[in-house]
Formats: structure tokens, C-alpha cells, sequence
């Protein structure tokens, strides 16, 4: 793989300054996406997957401080970049979909305008018909996540649309300018089964049509690896565990990542063979975390895990951050995933 | 750390009571029992319509019974639950406790009716149905003064007993809810539920807004309780792996009817109605899935002769438009679909 990533995390450090204390939210964060790829980002609330993706946005809260690292987008490190220049890429080149479409849509904006709002901002072709271009490309956009009868949804206001469809309009807001990075956070908590699979099915179809990279953040370990080519696991503020999907499944490394699959109800799953993971997310306002932050919690800690933090290797296959790992790293080949 | 500790001393070995299958439930030992309940409501700006929210359902659960209601937003599976727990009143239809008949109280009395106490009900969000300005033990209190009538130290002993059933350490019970973590509101919720000794329990959603590790513990403590204490619980999800971990039986959902009942292994593992079988297919982690197409047809009044699930149904025939299947037993099942078999 000579061929540089679209997106490549180094070392990235963020910490919130509260009344309360600084809070550590991430620490030595390593992350690459290549283009096309669509990577799980998965772990518990407040395990920083969602301060992560705001980060690379440029649209952290303002308690933030970066303290360490550098994230290369395409030659621009945009945790460097100027106010003006991720105001150009937002929409564009890296796009969001945000969790709960209901709030994050404008609630007294028609659809079609907020389309159109993109569109002028970000790709609007100069001339007289800007306006009829404009309209011809929202509708366009709504035909492609595949909303019945376009034209009529223009003019309707997100309060007139189920769940479904409002996530359907997020889609087509933030894929309207044919971005090369999709950031898509829980997009489909609050969606019944059966909508959650066919959105999925058309993030990662339109993903995949147009060789788009997509970071896939989520809870669900389940969905992940139904969609993801890789999963990277995240516990409190650390990337903890890296692999190709079927190779995490197939033998997960991580005391945390095993712990998370067994507290998941599968199909083979008793109420009894349920393992919760043990204790509570470590206050990230303690001056006197443990190294691995994992180590509270764990039952293969060591004095070492306390006082030395492990790495995950970004060069590894099948990375993990941890001194006492469950498995060494098994071959892709021979994982076996039902 | 504490709680961890309090919950691994109750990880229950999986009650025998499982595989209870409902024929061996007959109509008279069912515990609550629904009949051709009916609840329409009327559409603002549309004189006339009527929005058949919940349309026909017939139910029952035995005692130490726990059963799923499943189905998608929308379908009335809310509506039904409201109904049941008696906040709402139907329009039609029956509704039977232990042999009392309750779809004739008026909602807004049947706060002072002593079946009150015996239904109670967990709902979706801790954070949401707490009051933020209860601590945890005025928020537990409060039923047993309203409806158990009993004194603030009689209420007080019985806080503490109910916590320590639900495994909240008593010394959280001073704290608020914005002081607590998820699995500790939701032991909460709980407690505040199991504190006027109810036979039947609604749960409405009750682990959605958790962590999958926090849902696991509160799962089994769920599953704990009913099997020590005997109770009956109704239990509304999305989640269907959740569901199937927590019932002996299911009931699926769509636009107002029941579309299928049965044991909820049978029915995850083999289900019958088209609609069911494209639900599990759906759950994440499985192998191919039902893809449906179409948009869910209106609620207002939908025509009585043509099957809800037509327009949508992979094996929609004339026959379904003509003619709406009823619900029929076939074995320990009931389908409502012309073409299971």
C-alpha cells in the first residue's frame, strides 16, 4: 500500500478545560482511512468517538485544546487549518451526518432550501440560471438517497417527514457536493430495524458507488461489522483495538473489545451468558488515571498497565493497545466470520 | 465500582420458567387479557377520519408470563401499552385483570382504583421520566404515599428494601437524577415501578437509552426479579435480540394489528408472517436480508377488506387486497396471513 491515505491521525491529543477540571478526552490518537474505505469507529458514550469526528470538522466546543498530534487530510492538517479554510472543506470534501436528524435539520427551513444552502455555498455554478441549476441539483440529491417524489419533497418542512425520511434528507445534505469523506455519527439511533438497514444500505451503497471514505461511528458492534471493512474500538479517550472486520470477530485482542461482544445480545446469546464489562468509564478528570485506562477494569492487569501506556501499532493488521492482548494477531485469510 | 459489585452477586443462572409455551396458558388462568380492543382518534382538519391506532387486538398474559410486543414506530405498539397501563381510553373493546374489568374506568380515575398499584410501568428514558427535582428517594417514595397510602417512615422502609432488591446502594438514594449514571437511573425507574408490589410489569423500552454493558446488567437484573418475585411483565422493544433474551412469547406489530404471536424462540428462529420474517431479517449480524419496498400505507381509515401489510408484502397476491387475513392458530402460533403455513 504505497498509496498515501485520504486521512491519517497521528498521535492526537484533546482535553476539554471545565470548571470542574481538565477533562482528558483523547490521548495518543492514531487513525488512517484510505480512500474508499469504510471504517467503524465503535465504543461505549464517552469513549470520544464523537469529540474525534468534531475535532477533524473544526466544530469542537470551545473548551477544547488540542495538546498533541496532527491530522493529514489530503496535504492539510486540519487540526492547523484556518477557520476559512475548513469553512471551504466542510460540506464539500468531509461531510457529516448527524445523530437524531430531527434536531440537527433546520426546523423552520423547507428541505429544498437547505439543500439549495449547501449547494450555493459550496459548488454554485455563476451565471443567470443559478437558481434553476440549483433546484434541478436538489432534486437530483434527493433522487439519489432515493425519496419517492422529489420535486413535492422540496417544498416540505422536516416536520412533515417520519425518521426515516428526515435521515434520508441528511444524507442527501451532506453527500450533495460528492464529498471524498463521509463522517457519518450514529446515523441511524432511533431508527426501527428495518429503516436502520435501509439506511445503512444506502450510506454504504452511495459509499461505495463513489468510492467515498466513510468513518462509521456507533455503539452497535453488530451493525459495524455488518457494514465496516475495518473496526477500530475506542474506551475512554483511547483507540484501544484495529483490525479488518473479520479478523476482529474472528478473534478479538483486547480484553475491552471481548468484553464489549459478550455484553452484546446476539442470536446464540442466554440472558446468563451475558457478561457486562465490568466497573464504570474511569473519570477522564482524574489527575491520576491509570496508563491503560482499561486497567480498572480489567482482569489480566499487570503493575505495568498502570504506569506504561501500550500503543496501538498503526502499521499492524490487527492492532491492539494493550501489554497482555487474548490472541496473537491471526491471518485475515483464516478468520472465519459467520 | 460498587455497582458492579452489587450486580455480579445477582447474575441469575437462567429461571426454568423459560419455555413456558402458551398453550399451556389457557384464557382463564391469563392474568391480564385483551379483547378486540379498539382505540381510534380523530384526524384535526378531517372531519370523520379516524386514525386506527390500535385496530382489534386481542392478548393476553398469564401469570409470571413475560411477553414482547414488537413492531415499528408507528405501528401502535405505544398506543396499546397506554391503553393497557390505563392512560389512555379506548374506544372499543375490553380489558381484563385478574377478573376486573377496567376498559370501563375512565384514565383519569383509575389512579384511585386499587389495580393501579398492581400495573405499573418502567418507561424509555431514566433521564426523561425522572423529575429532576426528586432525589432518588422521593422518586421511589412517592408512589407508595400516593398509592399505598402508607406514612413517610413506613414508605421509607420500604425504599430501602426495594432498593437493595434492584441493587442501588442506599447511599445513592439521597442524589438526584442528573447525579446518577445510566444504570443507576435505570435501577431507579425500577425500583420506583416494583415499590407498590405490582403483578404486571410494562416495560417500555427500558434498556434503549443505555450502554450495551450497562444494558446487559439491567437485563439480568429484569430477568432476576420476574423469576423471585413471580411477576408478569409486557415487554415493548425495538431491539429484537433483547427481546428474545427476555419473553417466552412475542407479538409483532404492524399499522394497529397483531400480525403474528407465538413462543419467541419459534418465532426469531422460523417466522411465519412475511412482515416477522422480514424484521428478524433485518437485526443486525444475521445473513441476507428482506429487502421491503414501498412506503407503510395510511393508518386513517384504512380500508377493512385489504390486508394492512399489502403494497409493502413480498407475496402480496390480488387474494390480499380482496380479502384481510384474521389471525388464525397454527399450532403454538397465530399468523394472520393467507399464505403461512
Amino acid at each position: 500500500m504505497s498509496q498515501p491515505a485520504l486521512l491519517e491521525v497521528r498521535n492526537f491529543g484533546l482535553e476539554f478545560r471545565t470548571r470542574g477540571g481538565v477533562v482528558h478526552a483523547l490521548e495518543g490518537i492514531d487513525l488512517s482511512l484510505n480512500k474508499g474505505e469504510i471504517v467503524g469507529l465503535v465504543g461505549e458514550s464517552g469513549s470520544g468517538k464523537s469529540v474525534l469526528s468534531y475535532a477533524l470538522l473544526g466544530i469542537s466546543d470551545r473548551a477544547a485544546r488540542v495538546t498533541s498530534g496532527s491530522a493529514m487530510f489530503g496535504g492539510m492538517d486540519l487540526l492547523a487549518a484556518s477557520e476559512r479554510d475548513l469553512a471551504d472543506l466542510r460540506g464539500r470534501e468531509i461531510s457529516m451526518i448527524f445523530q437524531s436528524p430531527r434536531t440537527a435539520l433546520n426546523p423552520i427551513r423547507r428541505v429544498g432550501q437547505q439543500l439549495e444552502d449547501v449547494l450555493r455555498r459550496h459548488a454554485a455554478a455563476p451565471g443567470a440560471d443559478l437558481n434553476k441549476s440549483l433546484k434541478e441539483r436538489a432534486v437530483q440529491a434527493l433522487r439519489d438517497v432515493a425519496i419517492a417524489d422529489p420535486e413535492r419533497r422540496l417544498a416540505a418542512y422536516p416536520f412533515e417527514m417520519s425518521g426515516g425520511m428526515c435521515q434520508r434528507v441528511m444524507i442527501a445534505l451532506a453527500l450533495a457536493c460528492r464529498p471524498s469523506l463521509l463522517i457519518a455519527d450514529e446515523p441511524t439511533t432511533g431508527l426501527d430495524v428495518t429503516t436502520q438497514a435501509a439506511v445503512m444500505d444506502l450510506i454504504t451503497g452511495l459509499a461505495r458507488e463513489r468510492h467515498m471514505a466513510t468513518l462509521f461511528i456507533t455503539h452497535d458492534l453488530a451493525l459495524a461489522a455488518d457494514y465496516c471493512d475495518r473496526i477500530v474500538v475506542m474506551h475512554a479517550g483511547h483507540a484501544v483495538e484495529s483490525a479488518p472486520t473479520k479478523a476482529l470477530f474472528a478473534a478479538p485482542r483486547h480484553p475491552y473489545t471481548a468484553r464489549l461482544m459478550s455484553s452484546s445480545p446476539g442470536e446464540r446469546s442466554t440472558i446468563a451468558s451475558l457478561e457486562p464489562v465490568p466497573g464504570n468509564l474511569p473519570d477522564l478528570k482524574r489527575g491520576d488515571l491509570p496508563a491503560c485506562r482499561f486497567a480498572e477494569r480489567c482482569e489480566r492487569t499487570q503493575p505495568r498497565c498502570r504506569g506504561e501506556r501500550p500503543r496501538l501499532e498503526a502499521a499492524d493488521a490487527h492492532g491492539v493497545a494493550c501489554w497482555h492482548p487474548l490472541h496473537e494477531a491471526v491471518a485475515v485469510a483464516e478468520a472465519a466470520h459467520a | 465500582m460498587l455497582e458492579s459489585r452489587v450486580t455480579d452477586s445477582l447474575v441469575p443462572a437462567w429461571p426454568a420458567a423459560r419455555g413456558k409455551s402458551d398453550t399451556a396458558a389457557p384464557m382463564g388462568e391469563a392474568l391480564l387479557r385483551v379483547e378486540s380492543l379498539h382505540k381510534r382518534f380523530p384526524v384535526t382538519g378531517r372531519r370523520g377520519a379516524m386514525l386506527h391506532a390500535v385496530d382489534d387486538v386481542s392478548l393476553h398474559i398469564g401469570a409470571g408470563e413475560s411477553v414482547g410486543l414488537v413492531g415499528e414506530s408507528g405501528c401502535g405498539k405505544s398506543t396499546l401499552v397506554r391503553l393497557l397501563a390505563r392512560l389512555l381510553d379506548p374506544t372499543e373493546g375490553r380489558i381484563v385483570y385478574a377478573g376486573h374489568e377496567l376498559a370501563d374506568i375512565r384514565a383519569v380515575r383509575f389512579a384511585r382504583t386499587p389495580q393501579r398499584a398492581a400495573i405499573q410501568m418502567v418507561f424509555q428514558d431514566p433521564s426523561d421520566s425522572l423529575n429532576p427535582r426528586f432525589s432518588a428517594r422521593e422518586a421511589i417514595r412517592e408512589p407508595l404515599r400516593l398509592l399505598a397510602g402508607m406514612s413517610m417512615a413506613e414508605a421509607d422502609a420500604r425504599v430501602d428494601e426495594v432498593a437493595l432488591q434492584v441493587g442501588l446502594p442506599l447511599a445513592l438514594l439521597p442524589r438526584f437524577a442528573h447525579q446518577l449514571s445510566g444504570g443507576q437511573k435505570a435501577r431507579v425507574g425500577i425500583a420506583r415501578a416494583l415499590a407498590v408490589k405490582p403483578r404486571l410489569l410494562i416495560l417500555d423500552e427500558p434498556t434503549a437509552a443505555l450502554d450495551v454493558s450497562v444494558q446487559a446488567v439491567v437485563l439480568q437484573l429484569l430477568a432476576q426479579l420476574r423469576r423471585e418475585l413471580g411477576l408478569s411483565y409486557l415487554f415493548v422493544s425495538h431491539d429484537l435480540n433483547v427481546v428474545r433474551l427476555l419473553t417466552d412469547r412475542v407479538a409483532v406489530m404492524y399499522l394497529g394489528k397483531i400480525v403474528e404471536v407465538g413462543p419467541s424462540e419459534a418465532v426469531f428462529r422460523a417466522p411465519r408472517h412475511p412482515y416477522t420474517q422480514a424484521l428478524v431479517s433485518a437485526i443486525p449480524g444475521q445473513g441476507p436480508r428482506i429487502k421491503l419496498v414501498g412506503e407503510v400505507s395510511s393508518p386513517i381509515d384504512p380500508p377493512a377488506h385489504v390486508c394492512r401489510f399489502h403494497g409493502r408484502c413480498p407475496q402480496g397476491e390480488d387474494r390480499c387486497a380482496r380479502e384481510a387475513p384474521p389471525l388464525l392458530r397454527l399450532g403454538a402460533r397465530e399468523v394472520a396471513c393467507h399464505f403461512a403455513q
